[in-house]
């Protein structure tokens, strides 16, 4: 295997991870009621926790975005993770014009492929987010009225 | 329940305007805070100084010396003290800083000439000494390079005959390289042509790759501990570079544990949990903008035409990477070599942030004011604007000419000064820091009588100090002088680098978020102010001593190794913290806003913001500290990993913050139905995914093949221009262009549009209330049923 093939392989990989780890960290919530580096303030406070539907912890997939603006870090990090995903479809694709040896094409079409799914689920969780958000402005209006 | 509508200006805990209800005998608003906060920001900053100081003396006393001559062990001249510093004058004056680099400092496309210099050097002597593979020749070579041979009694240097004649054959490398007709390098065809300034150019790198392999006096390293990595010399990381590489990674690791769990056990922000308060933000187009706000209109005007410019030189010098040849045909390299649009990229992405910030200050005074302006206040701030285009204009058209030798003996005042980052001449270096000067005058003059209310640590002196630092730590640029040792120069030149950059911006940064939060009635003035107190504290506990990570291998002495390892590992820690800190601030906003009955006006201003805090993380924090230990730094040193860090961290941080300043001031000037939330979204997404697209697809994989190269093969081999103009590297260079193309059209053109609106608008905003108000909320305060029907008026609002 030539060395620019292996490259591309395991820095598409990289990226994946990449991908995977910017995407897990915009599920954070950064409420101050459940953000750790503030648990002195939240055990203080503890009675006086808002109810505005921000759940504690992580945001889950299903759940409910939390009040703006703290849905749109997760987008944000979940929109640059698809860029990374993404970034490392075309590294892989550009890699096979130039290198054929079959298990340069094997191992770069396995890459591909993982790279391909990566980026759907990507987009569909950035949709989703998209009308969480969506949803919670209109709930914000609704409220208002 | 019931709500009474409540000005914010009547003397309310936040202080967002006056009249002020005064408590202490001075007169003088009494501090929001205790005075804690202030003792550990004025201990914590006065140490890190004083450190930096010793660091300043410490650089003076064990600088590389310059020799008063330099011969040949038989006593030949080889080149004399004086044309060292007349060869540091032709690479300033050329600007082959930015094309290249020395001692690692400087443009990534050329070579790093204290590594070629040494490179070749060692190669011709091993050459001269017998046969490839000859254990005597090895050794003979690297006795030759290590032993310290310069008397300081007598400033006399002395040079092996074998290094004297590699001299000799390297002067004529050189001036074949630089004067060569056919171009092809990224430099002007035939960019010196004088045998002289050849001569000259070559004893400075010479005397560079000197200091950087002969032993310092009483070390068994070198004056630039032990770099560049060069086996033919026998340079290697010295344990100096590995010890504190493992403190720094300790450092980090404990700091931030320590930093969580003081935060975790604390109530620090001192915050409340319910908020019985309403908010009904004004609607923008309802604030009555002065003279003065109306005239920033032009500066974001003139910042987004910058940023349009600095991206396009961006591209062009981004061209010369993926194809040295020529511009799809045409010979860029005539009229805009590598060295110039890349001098015009760096110093433009300055002067559109900072003209950016400079708005966002006169701006806001009226806002913090909540008075009219004072007399003449507007003729100033187009006064400060037409200062600054001088500066712009004079100082970019000064480098094109000075690089093609024009101006004489004034080459440095006028034209290319050629430290990078202080490209600009000292006239206009001058200039721009009056120009400062005279804009803090423009805040003094419009808070002068907020100030005289407010204790000195309250926010609107935090604002002006934190303003009156940006020109004072940019003047100390001024002493990097041209005719001093490039360590020296490169001391000054890093505290405006790194100091004024990455502690004072920050520090005006955070300030001036603050207060918007605070005017817009988000964030509790208590609040705000132990955030811009932590700021202080944890920024300068790393970032002021933390400035000597960038004196790793200059001719620094050891000690400030250490103390730069060491330190600038605190500097990751506010990066990582602060960002989660700066969700909980914004957070308050956001139960703000569900409350509130009208909209936030400013959403895109904080999706930038977000943006901000973003890249922060992996822009300055994971791409920082991927970079920041003495052992990574010794092989990665002016290599793409440095682009890719100072592109995420540039751009990811101030560039995004600047431009947030901008849609924040925009949404006031661009009338209702020319402002478009759609524009600021596409903005918003084409400079974040550009950004991200450069990052991943060419800068990030880039730096790794060339930190590869650079351990496997060579530091000076991974700098050559056959190694950065490969195949697969020239691929990764290509692949970036769809991602550059949506950052200039899709980032760049939208925002400037909205400026184009604003200032043709300028906020004249029709059908105004007559009162001149500049709150931007009123608040409304809830009262439980029970205390409502006490006061006897439920009036049954919403909530
Ligand atoms: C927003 C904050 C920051 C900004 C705007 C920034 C910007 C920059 C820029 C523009 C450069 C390139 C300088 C040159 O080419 O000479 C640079 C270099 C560097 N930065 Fe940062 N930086 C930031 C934060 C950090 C942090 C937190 C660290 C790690 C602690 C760090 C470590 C470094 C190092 C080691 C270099 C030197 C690389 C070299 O000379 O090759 N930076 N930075």
């Amino acid at each position: 295997m030539t060395f620019e093939a292996a490259f591309m392989i395991g820095y598409a990989n990289v990226l994946l991870l990449i991908a995977l780890g910017l995407h897990r960290l915009g599920r954070v919530n950064t409420s101050p009621w459940s953000s750790r580096a503030l648990a002195g303030h939240q055990r203080r406070h503890s009675d006086d926790a808002p109810h505005d539907g921000s759940p504690p912890g992580d945001m889950g997939p299903d759940h409910d975005l939390p009040a703006w603006p703290h849905g749109e870090p997760r987008r944000l990090h979940t929109g640059i993770a698809m860029i990374a995903a993404t970034a490392a479809m075309v590294l892989v694709v550009a890699a096979m014009v130039r290198h054929h040896a079959t298990a340069e094409v094997l191992l770069l079409t396995a890459t591909g492929v993982a790279a391909g799914a990566l980026v759907a689920r990507l987009g569909n969780a950035l949709r989703t987010a998209e009308s969480l958000a969506i949803h919670a402005r209109q709930r914000v209006r609704r409220q208002r009225h | 329940m019931t709500n009474s509508s409540k000005d914010p200006s009547g003397g309310g805990p936040d202080g967002a305007a006056t009249p002020i209800a005064t408590g202490s005998r001075s007169g003088r608003r009494p501090l929001q805070i205790g005075k804690g906060w202030v003792q550990a920001a004025g201990l914590v900053f006065l140490t890190g100084f004083f450190v930096v100081v010793l660091m300043g003396y410490l650089t003076y006393q064990s600088s590389p010396p310059i020799p008063q001559r330099v011969v040949s062990t038989s006593g030949q001249p080889v080149f004399t003290g004086q044309d060292v510093r007349a060869g540091q004058d032709v690479f300033l004056r050329n600007g082959l800083m930015e094309y290249g680099s020395i001692f690692g400092h400087g443009a990534y496309l050329g070579p790093d000439f204290t590594a070629d210099y040494l490179h070749r050097s060692a190669d011709l002597v091993r050459a001269g000494y017998g046969a490839a593979g000859s254990d005597t020749a090895a050794q003979r070579t690297r006795t030759d390079f290590k032993t310290n041979r310069y008397d300081p009694t007598t400033g006399v240097l002395t040079f092996s005959d074998a290094q004297t004649a590699a001299f000799a054959t390297l002067t004529a490398h050189y001036a074949e390289f630089f004067a060569s007709p056919a171009g092809k390098t990224g430099l002007r065809p035939a960019a010196i042509t004088d045998p002289t300034q050849i001569r000259q150019l070559t004893s400075y790198f010479a005397w560079s790759a000197w200091a950087s392999a002969a032993d310092r006096p009483g070390s068994d390293y070198s004056y630039t501990n032990n770099w560049p990595s060069e086996p033919l010399v026998g340079n290697a990381p010295s344990a100096h570079v590995v010890l504190w590489s493992v403190l720094s990674l300790i450092a980090l690791l404990g700091g931030t544990g320590a930093l969580f769990a003081a935060f975790g056990r604390w109530d620090w922000l001192g915050w409340h949990g319910r908020d019985q308060h309403e908010l009904r933000f004004r609607e923008p187009q309802r604030v009555r903008l002065t003279a003065s706000q109306r005239a920033t209109a032009w500066f974001f005007l003139t910042m987004t035409v910058l940023f349009l410019i600095q991206t396009l030189v961006g591209a062009a010098s981004e061209h010369y990477r993926a194809d040295l040849g020529s511009f799809f045909g045409l010979p860029l390299d005539h009229w805009l070599p590598y060295n110039l649009v890349r001098t015009w990229h760096v110093q433009l992405s300055l002067f559109w942030v900072s003209t950016s910030f400079l708005a966002a200050g006169v701006f806001l005074v009226p806002m913090i004011t909540g008075r009219r302006d004072v007399k003449g206040q507007h003729l100033l701030t187009y006064t400060l604007l037409g200062a600054l285009a001088l500066v712009v204009v004079g100082s970019l058209l000064g480098e094109l000419a000075g690089m093609r030798g024009a101006f004489g003996r004034a080459w440095s005042w006028l034209g290319m000064q050629g430290f990078e980052y202080l490209d600009l001449g000292k006239l206009w270096q001058l200039l721009l820091t009056v120009g400062m000067i005279f804009w803090v005058v423009i805040l003094w003059r419009g808070l002068r009588k907020r100030l005289r209310a407010e204790s000195r640590a309250n926010l609107p002196w935090l604002f002006f100090f934190a303003a009156l630092a940006l020109p004072v730590v940019y003047a100390t640029g001024l002493l990097a002088r041209h005719d001093s040792g490039y360590t020296v120069t490169d001391f000054w030149r890093f505290m405006v680098v790194h100091l004024w950059v990455e502690d004072f911006l920050e520090l005006f940064t955070t300030v001036m978020v603050a207060y918007i939060f605070v005017l817009l009635g988000v964030v509790r003035e208590k609040v705000a102010l132990r955030v811009i107190f932590l700021d202080i504290v944890l920024y300068s506990a790393g970032g002021v001593i933390g400035t000597a990570h960038h004196w790793y291998f200059n001719g620094e002495p050891a000690a400030v190794l250490g103390l730069g390892a060491f330190f600038s590992a605190f500097e990751v820690i506010p990066l990582t913290f602060l960002t989660v800190e700066a969700w909980s601030f914004i957070r308050l906003g956001a139960r703000q806003e569900a409350r509130s009955a009208s909209d936030f006006p400013h959403r895109w201003a904080v999706m930038f913001l977000v943006a901000v805090g973003f890249w922060n993380f992996v822009g300055a924090g994971i791409f920082g500290f991927l970079i920041n230990l003495p052992i990574v730094s010794y092989y990665e040193i002016g290599t793409a990993l440095t682009a890719n860090h100072a592109h995420a961290a540039m751009m990811g941080v101030y560039g995004m913050l600047a431009v947030g300043f901008a849609v924040f001031a925009l949404r006031y000037l661009v009338p209702k139905d020319s402002w478009s939330d759609r524009l600021a979204s596409i903005s918003f997404w084409s400079l974040n995914v550009g950004l991200a697209w450069m990052v991943f697809v060419t800068l990030l994989p880039l730096g790794i093949l060339q930190l590869y190269h650079a351990v496997d093969v060579g530091y000076y081999d991974a700098r050559t221009l056959a190694y950065v103009g490969n195949r697969t590297n020239t691929l990764l260079e290509w692949l970036r262009l769809p991602g550059d193309v949506l950052f200039i059209v899709g980032g760049v053109g939208p925002l400037l549009w909205l400026a184009v609106r604003g200032a043709l608008h300028r906020g004249r905003h029709h059908d105004l209330p007559d009162q001149d108000d500049q709150h931007l909320f009123t608040e409304v305060q809830h009262l439980e049923p029970a205390e409502a029907s006490a006061a006897g008026s439920i009036t049954g609002a919403a909530t």
